[in-house]
């Protein structure tokens, strides 16, 4: 039985297939771009190429994140919210504690053993814009995304940036170039701010181990260390995080297909 | 025969202009890293080559914009709002209000018969309505803020854009698009959410003929159109209008060349 | 608390270090302060009700003067988190978040550890935030919460009706603090603390006309924060009276030897508003390096309108007490307010004026922009107008600040040196 979960987000589009709500068989991204519909469709055919499958294949689709509801060929669509906190929770089942860091808006969410959201928060308007604040910052300073954790660990003094607003966050970014702040300085602080950001968030659900970073900037080792220096605790970062509200999708799509399976309609039966 | 330089060191964009004999001799515009001090000296060697004029022959050269203190080879520091009102008066010299919409703020300046600034506004506490809001939102439809000026002649129907916060606008566009807006509804959705903006800060110097649009933002035709349609006044534009905190800037150097006798 | 005086063999006391033993004396006493033997009274700064309280034999806190302290040291971002974290949003006061967050962290401060109120006086009802910051912090204490309600003070002088309701209060006040002490109302005391309160507000008011003076002795706005700490917090002891004779010694020894806060005096100011305390150093040298001083400025005043005759009288105890916190300047209609800021730019011969807004402020704020645009377009005054926040270090952006001073006072300085010209809005 698979399932596929689809995370159409602001900044990329996430899908995972999964085999009767267990195993991850393909995981798929393509940035969205403003095109929603046409990113789903792309990540559902590499999906299908990564597990050798047709499309026609997949037998339940769950759609989450901000395009949930844009995209037409779903089964149900779930919010990012309850999509990411279970995803966190089947890749580590320790997990109690989760920080989404997504492109636009971040969110802290306690969760029950079963991956059950028990109390959430999201960043306020003002502080908005994570993980493209850091595409932008990467941008700006000529650094490419993938060298950016490498360089700002090599930071001895971060420089960082108190602006709650990530577009005035750049000027001063722009202002420490002036002043001749070094790189990686203004890397790492580029970090400990989104960190520090996130920790009001956190504090507010309130903080319990294990402590899972979900979202694309999992992969960078350095958001990873300063959310660690700054909540103070080790914390989760899966490999397979990115695509954690993906993989939530999917086991909530599996789990709904189970519950219709197992109440027979005439024409269910009939299918059977 | 006084040649002198004004290098504007933007958030984005470095841009130098050389001056001579009351006249614009040589220009150059080059996008700005993370090494400001190299990027000032490009854009003056660039202005230098495209005027033909050697390096020795500069009599002053006058750093302004954010990075203008990376102009370490210049003489003189001013800020971008004296430089933008100064230039603006050079090219449209009945000019008492300017209109800079740059890359990270937007600003109106009042001047006065000699282009001497007389107030101003800024943008406040956000991004709303600068340069980076267009750049970001042009990203989201998918184009390069550089490709978007005429895309919107012809909107019939232009979108409301009601978030002024730029993180929140490009999910705007972005659901627009999403639905199958035309671009061109949505980009003049975007104009006239900027524009907007620009006139509250206008009006909060007060609106007085002329008004001169300079800055980055200005070489967008679409933004020109429905500035003017919502103003109902005329405003000038120069083909020179991304050059006018440097050219202001190279007018401050000559004055203070002038008030010091050498 | 110990007499200034009597250390002066220390050698040569300034005003300024005077100032810091006096606020760490503060802090100390408050170290064991609370509970029924020392009991704790919060107030706020405008229109306070100090004297009355301290005849009591209460100890005062004045945590909106706690938070400034946080934040003058950098240490109010953690405790604005923690009340962030509580669920207080992004647009709440930071005096309110850095006091809340910090109750709950165990009232630990750059000084000292803050104890816990007995009593909770709302002095000022100009805002409602703050009337609701101590109703938060009465259900935090289950202490007895007392708020005053103050006239808004539409005319140049408050109306007799006017102070006599303020002056029901006070009694109701009295009586209330009677109950509460077990101890009975002790006239004669209260009239000494007020001799005490009037002399140190004539040093004071000495002290801010000396910037009439050409070139200024004094800094009316970044150095009067400091000097404004005895009037504010321990007014109606001897120690803040004594305080002002040598700030007076001071003054006039800057002036015989012509030692000025600006070397060289080039733009005389007014500012209005409350300073940017986390950067506050910063903020500061972007005024000094345009040779610009402030002459005089409105948030000296917050905790009183002493120049324009506001004083505290033993012999109308309750009545002046009335008229003056009715004169608090956060109590001011704005057409007082504007009409006070363009007549200090007149008679303190001020070349423009600069207003700071705050951020998280919702009411002494508003109205800051027309200020703005009546002194440019009504009175001729160049006015600058900046925003970050009192206390949240994340609302101040150097660049962006910077850069709005760099070109004011350019235009300032080209304005002036093109003397046909005329001035804004003319």
């Amino acid at each position: 039985m698979i399932t596929c979960g689809l995370d159409l987000g602001a900044g990329s589009t996430k899908g995972v297939l999964l085999e009767d709500g267990r195993r991850i068989v393909a995981t798929a991204l393509a940035p969205t771009r403003g095109h929603a519909v046409d990113a789903g469709r792309t990540v559902l055919e590499l999906l299908a190429e990564e597990a050798n499958l047709f499309p026609g294949d997949i037998e339940y689709l769950c759609t989450t994140g901000g395009a949930r509801y844009a995209f037409p060929d779903r089964h149900l669509q779930v919010s990012d919210i309850t999509a990411s906190a279970r995803g966190a929770v089947f890749l580590r089942p320790g997990v109690r504690h989760v920080v989404d860091i997504g492109s636009q808006s971040s969110r802290a969410m306690s969760v029950s053993e079963t991956g059950r959201v028990l109390r959430f928060k999201m960043n306020e308007k003002c502080a908005a814009g994570a993980g493209r604040f850091v595409d932008r910052c990467a941008k700006y300073l000529q650094v490419p995304l993938d060298e950016m954790a490498p360089k700002a660990l090599a930071s001895t003094k971060p420089k960082i940036i108190s602006s709650v607003c990530a577009v005035l966050a750049e000027t001063e970014i722009i202002n420490n170039v002036a002043e001749d702040v070094p790189l990686p300085d203004i890397l790492m602080g580029v970090f400990l701010s989104l960190a520090q950001r996130a920790y009001v968030l956190m504090r507010n659900v309130g903080i319990q181990p294990d402590v899972a970073l979900v979202g694309g900037l999992v992969r960078s080792e350095a958001m990873v260390r300063a959310l660690e220096r700054t909540v103070g605790a080790p914390i989760v970062a899966d490999p397979q995080a990115p695509h954690a509200a993906a993989i939530g999708a999917a086991v909530l799509g599996h789990s709904r297909l189970q519950k219709l399976s197992q109440r027979p309609t005439p024409l269910a039966a009939a299918e059977v | 025969m006084t040649l002198v330089a004004g290098v504007d060191i933007g958030s984005t964009t470095a841009k130098c202009a050389l001056i001579e004999d009351g006249k614009v001799v040589g220009r150059s515009l080059n996008p700005v890293g993370v090494e400001l001090v190299k990027d000032a000296e490009r854009a003056l060697a660039l202005a230098l080559s495209d005027s033909g004029r050697e390096r020795r022959d500069v009599r002053a050269v006058t750093g302004t914009g954010y990075g203008r203190f990376k102009v370490t080879f210049g003489q003189f520091t001013v800020t971008e709002i004296g430089c933008h009102a100064k230039g603006a008066h050079f090219l449209f010299p009945a000019t008492r209000v300017v209109l800079d919409i740059g890359g990270q703020d937007t600003k109106a300046i009042k001047v006065d018969a000699n282009g001497v600034v007389i107030d101003f506004a800024m943008n406040d506490k956000c991004a709303a309505g600068t340069g980076r809001f267009l750049d970001v939102c042009a990203g989201a439809l998918g184009y390069d803020v550089s490709e978007i000026g005429p895309l919107s002649l012809g909107a019939r129907r232009p979108v409301k854009v009601t978030n002024t916060c730029t993180v929140f606008a490009e999910s705007e566009v972005s659901s627009y698009v999403a639905r199958g807006k035309d671009p061109k509804d949505i980009l003049a959705g975007l104009y006239g959410s900027i524009v907007s903006r620009s006139l509250s800060l206008l009006q909060r110097v007060g609106v007085e003929p002329e008004v001169t649009f300079t800055g980055g933002v200005s070489r967008n035709e679409g933004m020109v159109r429905t500035l003017r349609a919502r103003l109902g006044l005329p405003v000038n534009v120069s083909p020179l209008s991304q050059f006018v905190g440097a050219i202001g800037a190279a007018l401050y150097g000559l004055e203070r060349l002038e008030a010091v006798p050498a | 608390m110990t007499h200034p005086g009597e250390e002066v063999e220390d050698g040569p006391t300034s005003a300024r270090e005077q100032q810091r033993r006096l606020v760490e004396e503060y802090y100390a006493d408050l170290a064991d302060a609370g509970g029924p033997r020392k009991p704790v009274a919060y107030m706020l700064v405008g229109g306070n009700l100090t004297e009355i309280v301290r005849s009591f034999g209460y100890e005062v806190v004045f945590p909106e003067i706690v938070a400034l302290n946080c934040a003058i040291k950098h240490e109010s971002l953690p405790n604005i988190l923690h009340a962030e974290a509580q669920g207080y949003g992004l647009d709440v006061c930071g005096y309110v978040k850095n006091d809340l967050g910090l109750q709950e962290l165990g009232g630990k401060t750059p000084f000292g550890r803050i104890p816990p109120p007995d009593l909770l006086v709302c002095s000022f009802s100009g805002c409602y935030v703050y009337i609701k910051w101590w109703e938060a912090l009465a259900e935090k204490y289950g202490c007895p919460l007392f708020v005053l309600d103050v006239p808004y003070m539409r005319d140049e002088r408050p109306r007799s009706e006017e102070i006599e309701y303020v002056v029901a209060q006070l009694n109701e006040f009295i009586a209330l603090l009677e109950r509460t002490t077990g101890r009975s109302f002790d006239r004669g005391e209260l009239r000494r603390m007020l001799a005490h309160s009037r002399k140190a507000e004539e040093g004071w008011v000495r002290y801010l006309s000396a910037g009439r003076r050409r070139p200024s002795p004094i800094e009316a706005y970044f150095e009067a924060v400091f000097y404004m700490f005895p009037i504010n917090v321990l007014r109606g002891t001897a120690a803040a009276a004594d305080f002002y004779d040598t700030v007076d010694a001071e003054v006039t020894a800057r002036v015989r030897a012509g030692e000025y806060p600006v070397p060289e005096e080039k733009v005389r100011l007014v500012v209005e508003g409350v300073p940017p305390y986390p950067s506050y150093r910063t903020f500061w040298d972007f005024f000094r390096r345009w040779g610009a001083v402030s002459v005089a400025a409105t948030y000296p005043k917050v905790g009183g309108l002493f120049d324009q005759g506001f004083l505290h009288d033993p012999d109308r105890p309750l009545e002046s007490i009335a008229e003056y916190s009715m004169a608090a300047y956060v109590n001011q209609s704005w057409g007082l307010r504007r009409r006070l800021i363009a007549s200090y730019a007149k008679e303190f011969e001020a070349d423009a004026v600069v207003i700071h807004g705050i951020k998280s402020c919702r009411s002494f704020t508003a109205g800051q922009g027309d200020l703005r645009d009546w002194l440019i377009h009504e009175q001729g005054i160049p006015t600058l107008y900046l925003e970050s926040d009192h206390e949240d270090p994340r609302y101040f952006a150097p660049a962006q600040i910077k850069n709005r001073m760099d070109a004011f006072f350019e235009s300032l300085d080209r304005r002036r040196s093109t003397v046909s010209l005329p001035m804004v809005g003319a």
